[in-house]
């Protein structure tokens, strides 16, 4: 005890020898109208755009409206500890949050303090919460994918490092569940992960650190969580500030994953804070700039070229429509910001297709050139023959019996592969096993198991390689492609496998 | 509405209107001397009732001319006409910031625990003067919560260097930061 009583007393001794140090010059205002978030502060006539004010209660505030009496500022915090005749005092700095390998496995708010309980963050450095985008010299075309282990996603919507891809759908129709299922994947992999969580329930964030630490995914992963208690400014800065973290990482020459749960929420939060700044709203009571707010944060995903480090931000937005409305205000923004939308359907939800991608209405724009070699022979077909079947299941529906042999080999083929690319939740599928049952269905070695053991056979299948066969997993794990002589020994097991299989 | 605006506007041409006359100065004492005789509560509620006739309010008003300046009297009028007289207030503080600025000079408020002697005032003055580049007048506030030290405000700028704050700053450091 002695020592630690040392060392406190070192630490008082040299902030007290500090004590009294530099006298500045700060620039003031005092509050003139305080409510609903939002402080009228007259004065700080020099203050600059997105500066950071402080209050004396200790909460911080972003100075957002600049106007010739006044300047409207948001606070960051509690609202009610701000008086009328406060004094205000400019910080002259914008926005900062820390960065750094320090907050990978932890929960933090929208400004970067820690709100799992687990004691301070300590890292050195730090990065604004507002920049502008990487530039266009500095970038390189996405050529690396993102494994999300989801077999529907990468093999028919590739999404690539550096890319931006929406998930969109109505509630609970597995948005969330497929961002997690992502971060799992990426266990032991070299990709690190950002959630940022946006005016949701704090039950379903806990829920959602428990279920990454279960699965061993917070290693590699870092929590930005505004909650639907916190006030609207913190709602609006927390995707900013997850992308700041996910920049730091970028910027080290490392891939990061970034996931925006969700923008629907989040343009609700800038709704409100714009409505009670008095900025005029437009469209559904949108300020003018709503767009904006999307384009600038999804525009910080990129892949940097070489000489900048080559590392990555791939951003996963989230976008919550009401009964499958994807024509909204903000949906349509984000989908023509993003390169591409998995789109989910309650019907197939409900259907128990899960996850219920829709193939039609999902796209990638440039995700095909990031799929690996291995995927992208086996999983071509895949979209193709799925988009056959569904044109064909309508039109069958009337009644099977007529149909020519052809036909009806593809209904059976497009069951099949529905049924395959049903895949439960936490478990997401490595590249070797995602091959390898994709495979199997394509060149029709499933055509001759019933619909209803589709599920049993891949999963027996893939047990039956990995006992029997880990090599072969293994190399076309390694080497992302499947060549000749992968392809027969994968054929030849898979016969094999058949005659077991009863 | 805030009333800073529609002040700083009737200060401004108020402001012109005494530059023609080069009467800036009287103007500021006699503006003064308005304000505080409407801070009276009974002439408050009688200027700005709406029972009280146009035309004997104007009596009233026009009674000023003997003490003041045809135009302010004239202004006054206008306030009333507007119901506006509860900005002078507002117009003065605005009139006396333009005429300073006219004149080079801004004034300092120096917040002090214990009373500064001339010398010390003087001193301050010429030193916060070589450093702002304008003439400046000082202000004096004595506060013993404070402790020690100097607080000086110019306009929306604070040069803190009280004995208090620092002491704020020394316990908010210390609670934030982690030992070991």
């Amino acid at each position: 005890m002695t020592t630690r009583g040392q060392d406190i007393a070192s630490v008082l001794k040299r902030q007290i020898e500090e004590f009294g140090g530099e006298t500045s010059l700060t620039e003031v205002g005092s509050v003139v109208e305080v409510g609903d978030g939002i402080a009228q502060i007259h004065g700080l006539s020099q203050v600059g755009f997105g500066e950071l004010l402080s209050f004396p209660s200790g909460v911080v505030g972003l100075a957002l409206n600049l106007e010739e009496d006044a300047v409207g500022a948001a606070i960051m915090g509690s609202d009610t500890d701000v008086k009328e005749g406060d004094l205000v005092k400019a910080s002259g700095q914008v926005a900062q949050i820390p960065v750094g390998d320090a907050l990978l496995g932890r929960v933090v708010d929208a400004l970067g303090n820690p709100v799992d309980g687990k004691g301070p963050i300590k890292t050195d450095g730090s990065r604004e919460i507002e920049v502008v985008a990487p530039n266009v010299a500095i970038r390189q075309a996405v050529n690396t994918p993102v494994q999300t282990g989801i077999k529907s996603i990468d093999g028919m919507i590739p999404v690539g490092r550096g890319q931006r891809e929406l998930i969109i759908g109505d509630r609970f129709t597995g948005k969330t569940a497929i961002a997690i299922d992502t971060i799992i994947n990426q266990k032991g992999q070299d990709l690190l992960c950002i959630y940022v969580a946006v005016g949701q329930k704090q039950s379903k964030v806990a829920q959602i650190q428990a279920t990454l630490e279960e699965h061993g995914a917070m290693g590699h992963t870092v929590i930005v969580t505004a909650n639907a208690s916190d006030p609207a400014p913190m709602q609006y800065l927390a995707p900013y500030s997850g992308c700041a973290i996910g920049e730091e990482f970028m910027a080290s020459g490392r891939d990061a994953l970034i996931i925006y749960d969700d923008l629907t929420k989040h343009a609700w939060a800038y709704r409100q804070m714009s409505l009670l700044l008095k900025r005029p709203p437009g469209r559904e009571a949108y300020p003018g700039d709503v767009f904006y707010l999307h384009s600038r944060l999804l525009e910080r995903a990129a892949r940097l070229d070489k000489e900048h480090g080559g590392g990555s931000l791939t951003a996963l937005p989230i976008i919550e429509t009401q009964a499958g409305d994807v024509s909204g205000y903000i949906p349509t923004n984000v989908i023509s910001i993003t390169d591409g939308q998995i789109y989910l359907e309650a019907d197939l939800f409900n259907s128990g297709i899960r996850p219920a991608v829709n193939p039609g209405l999902s796209v990638s724009r440039v995700g095909s050139s990031a799929q690996t070699r291995a995927v992208k022979k086996v999983a071509g077909r895949l979209r193709l023959e799925l988009a056959q079947y569904a044109s064909l299941a309508s039109f069958a529906q009337f009644g099977a019996s007529d149909l020519d042999a052809v036909t009806r080999g593809q209904l059976e083929r497009g069951q099949r592969l529905t049924e395959l690319l049903k895949q439960p939740q936490y478990k997401p599928n490595s590249l070797g096993q995602m091959v390898a049952s994709m495979y199997a269905a394509v060149n029709g070695y499933m055509d001759d198991v019933p619909v209803e053991r589709i599920r049993e056979f891949e999963s027996s299948l893939l047990g039956y390689l990995e006992t029997s066969k880990t090599e072969l997993l293994q190399s076309i794990e390694d080497k992302k492609d499947i060549d000749e002589s992968a392809e027969s020994a994968l054929k030849e097991a898979i016969q094999s496998f058949k005659k077991i299989f009863k | 509405m805030p009333k800073g605006p529609t002040a700083r506007r009737y200060a401004q041409a108020l402001f012109l209107l005494a530059s023609e006359k080069n009467a800036n100065q009287e103007w500021l004492v006699e503006i003064q001397e308005l304000r505080s005789a409407f801070e009276k509560k009974e002439i408050k509620s009688f200027l700005s009732s709406p029972r009280v006739k146009k035309q004997s309010k104007n009596e009233v008003i026009d009674q000023l001319k003997s003490n003041f300046d045809a135009l302010l009297v004239n202004f006054i009028g206008l306030l009333v006409a507007r119901n506006s007289v509860n900005l002078l207030p507002e117009i003065e503080r605005e009139y006396r910031s333009l005429l300073d600025s006219s004149l080079g000079r801004v004034s300092a408020k120096v917040t002090t625990a214990v009373k500064l002697s001339d010398r010390q005032v003087n001193h301050l003055s010429d030193g916060l003067g070589s450093s702002l580049q304008k003439e400046v007048i000082i202000e004096q506030d004595i506060d013993p919560d404070i402790i020690g030290g100097i607080l000086i405000r110019v306009g929306d700028k604070i040069i803190d260097g009280s004995v208090h704050s620092k002491l704020e700053s020394l316990k908010l450091k210390l609670l934030r930061e982690s030992i070991v």
